[in-house]
């Protein structure tokens, strides 16, 4: 199924939840909404739902306005960030629930139970009480119950982040699996980039009810078109650091560090500016500055904290008062207080406008 | 993960020790202390009643022999008044009605208030709430012309509506404070899953409230087993109607002549009570809500 979303804004009394978000997520394809915790990802979802109900815009499953249906009448599964099971049920009470509801014989219940229990390796646990589950069994539980329905669109609000770091990986390449094996077009809500950039097919980034972009995880990574966007994808966090872009002798140059610093820019990342010279937000990845011999270093600045990440060191410098992190790879060995040279890779800078935020290079 | 090395009991040190042992102390002294009336009635009520009249009941526990003047007298004359059988009945007959009736209309408000959206719902909140500190004597008197009125005196009908109605606000503000913190994801999952409202109350809310419903039950059930007054006053003490507490008050004469058949009357009285306590007590599931949601 082709989900759409137009123009869709959500406002609790005088509070802007969602604000005019378009996009469209194609069949079987899965849509990671991500941004920080209040940035309107699962109000959006909750309207997709229909638990909430749009103030204004149009939500379009193949095309057709389903603002008005309700949860039951829109052919969805969802699970939830709580699992949200039934405390009094047990695991196969709560998996054929929407069945029971919906008054279907008891065979027929025993035989989807059958079919999603097993998909999901559950089929041993069913007259358990979600009580007596461990969380990977209850997720598996809550996965089942919204799969029994043979929903067109899935939604998962936050399904993992109560999981432990490795139980979260494997859920999450099984959830992923089981999307794509069973083709459902699915929407999933995450604060995660990690979860977010693995699982989708493209990338939602919300901000404070915004829609700030909406592309393929890698062009996310790699073109990021806000210095919001630039800081929140990718871990650790790009640099931003204050510089000005001039022509120097014919040649593109970014001036940084209060001008201690210049470097050539290469042609395909030229910003696109209107006048010769400008302040701009010089932008690059902590893993594209490298340690260099002060002799060739493009930078050169005190160390002024080291993070050991197990197989390389975060290494945060002070470079004319700004912050810079990059990572210093394995066996190389900096130390607090040191003065440290760095080279700088040109050709993954990102230019964003100091004012605005937007990207200088994507638009 | 990889602690493997528990973590020793520390010893207790002595001031610890004696910290709980004042506190135990302390704890045995008010149970002790609360429950003599209690005991000393259940001494009196085994004693010939000329002996309860002359010598107090802590004679007969430490003199059981010289003083005790045993006797099942006070039992078998409370058991073998005509009235009183008939009394238990009529106070089951008020009773059981009295408390599902506004168990179950506080229920359905309950969720309602808590959980659906309508124009008016805290004002009406509001209003339940309030009438919880409308003291039930002053509304006695105009209920009771009212009664007299429309025909309900001394009916049945009558006293369980009297009840209902004192106890509704109560039961809806305890049941609302449960049924409200209901987590939302779960109301949510139900209604992705197809429920209605009514269905969603039946299949989730109603099983999950089953310890808030028990607890208030119990409450319930006490309060209008125990109840004097209103019984008094909407039923009357004609014998067919009259429940076990009119009956004794009845029988204790208007000058309270024969006051020891209280002491036999109330351990009788106590029995059902007893029974619906234990019965009910095994619904107190220590976290029902466990293994629901997580977070």
């Amino acid at each position: 199924m082709k989900m759409e979303l137009v123009n869709l804004n959500k406002t609790f009394r005088d509070a802007v939840a969602v604000r005019d978000v378009s996009l469209e997520v194609g069949h079987g394809e899965l849509a990671a909404f991500l941004g920080p915790s209040g940035c309107g990802k699962t109000t959006t979802l909750l309207n997709i739902a229909g638990v909430y109900k749009p103030t204004s815009g149009d939500i379009l499953f193949d095309g057709v306005r389903v603002n008005e249906l309700q949860p039951k009448e829109r052919d969805i599964g969802m699970v939830f960030q709580s699992y949200a099971l039934y405390p009094h049920m047990s695991a196969y009470e709560n998996i054929v629930f929407s069945l029971v509801l919906k008054k279907r014989p008891k065979d027929e219940m025993q035989r989807e139970a059958k079919r999603v229990a097993d998909m999901l390796g559950i089929g041993h646990l069913l007259d358990r009480s979600p009580s007596q589950l461990s969380g990977g069994q209850q997720q598996r539980v809550a996965l089942a119950r919204a799969l029994i329905k043979r929903p067109k669109l899935l939604l998962f609000d936050e399904p993992l982040s109560n999981l432990d770091a490795r139980l979260r990986m494997s859920m999450r390449e099984e959830i992923k699996r089981l999307q794509v094996e069973l083709g459902i077009t699915s929407v999933y809500v995450t604060h995660d980039q990690v979860e977010a950039m693995s699982m989708a097919d493209k990338v939602a980034v919300m901000q404070d009810g915004n829609l700030l972009a909406y592309v393929p995880p890698g062009e996310l990574h790699e073109h990021p078109r806000t210095i919001f966007i630039a800081q929140f994808i990718g871990s650790p966090s790009m640099n931003i650091l204050d510089a000005e872009f001039v022509m120097k002798e014919g040649k593109p140059t970014v001036i940084l560090a209060g001008g201690k610093v210049e470097l050539e820019v290469p042609q395909d990342r030229i910003p696109k500016l209107s006048g010769e010279s400008r302040a701009v937000k010089f932008g690059i990845r902590p893993e594209h500055v490298f340690l260099e011999p002060q002799a060739t270093s493009d930078a050169y600045a005190a160390v002024t904290f080291v993070e050991s990440m197990g197989r390389e060191n975060l290494v945060v410098c002070d470079v004319d008062g700004q912050r810079l992190q990059f990572l210093s790879a394995p066996g190389e060995t900096v130390h607090l207080g040191d003065h440290v040279g760095m080279k700088i890779d040109m050709k993954r800078v990102q230019f964003f406008d100091p004012e605005s935020g937007l990207s200088l290079l994507w638009t | 993960m990889g602690h493997t090395l528990a973590i020793q009991k520390r010893q207790k040190t002595p001031q610890e020790i004696f910290r709980r042992v004042m506190l135990n102390l302390a704890v045995a002294c008010i149970v002790i202390v609360w429950t003599i009336p209690t005991f000393g009635l259940l001494v009196s009520s085994f004693r010939d009643p000329v002996a309860i009249d002359s010598t107090g009941w802590w004679m007969a526990v430490f003199q059981p022999f010289t003083h005790g003047h045993w006797t099942l007298g006070n039992y078998i004359e409370v058991l073998t008044e005509d009235a009183m059988g008939n009394a238990f009945l009529n106070s089951l007959l008020v009773t059981i009605p009295a408390t599902v009736i506004p168990i179950t209309i506080a229920a359905f408000a309950a969720y309602a208030l808590a959980w659906m959206r309508f124009a008016g719902r805290r004002l009406l909140f509001v209003l339940v709430v309030g009438l919880m500190v409308v003291p039930l004597q002053t509304s006695l008197l105009p209920l009771f012309r009212l009664y007299n009125d429309v025909g309900l005196a001394g009916t049945y009908l009558g006293i369980w509506l009297a009840h209902t109605g004192f106890g509704l606000p109560l039961a809806t503000y305890l049941l609302y404070g449960y049924i409200s913190q209901i987590p939302r994801d779960l109301i949510e999952a139900a209604e992705v899953d197809g429920t209605t409202p009514m269905t969603k109350f039946i299949f989730l809310v109603l099983p999950i409230s089953v310890p808030a419903v028990a607890s208030f039950a119990i409450f319930q059930f006490l309060w209008v087993w125990n109840d004097l007054l209103v019984a008094l006053i909407f039923l009357g003490t004609s014998v067919d109607v009259a429940v076990v507490t009119t009956r004794l008050s009845e029988l204790v004469g208007s000058r309270g002549q024969t006051w020891y058949v209280l002491t036999s009357g109330a351990f009788l009285t106590m029995i059902m009570p007893l029974i619906v306590f234990f019965s009910l007590q095994r619904f107190f599931v220590r976290g029902m809500m466990a293994g629901s949601v997580k977070g």
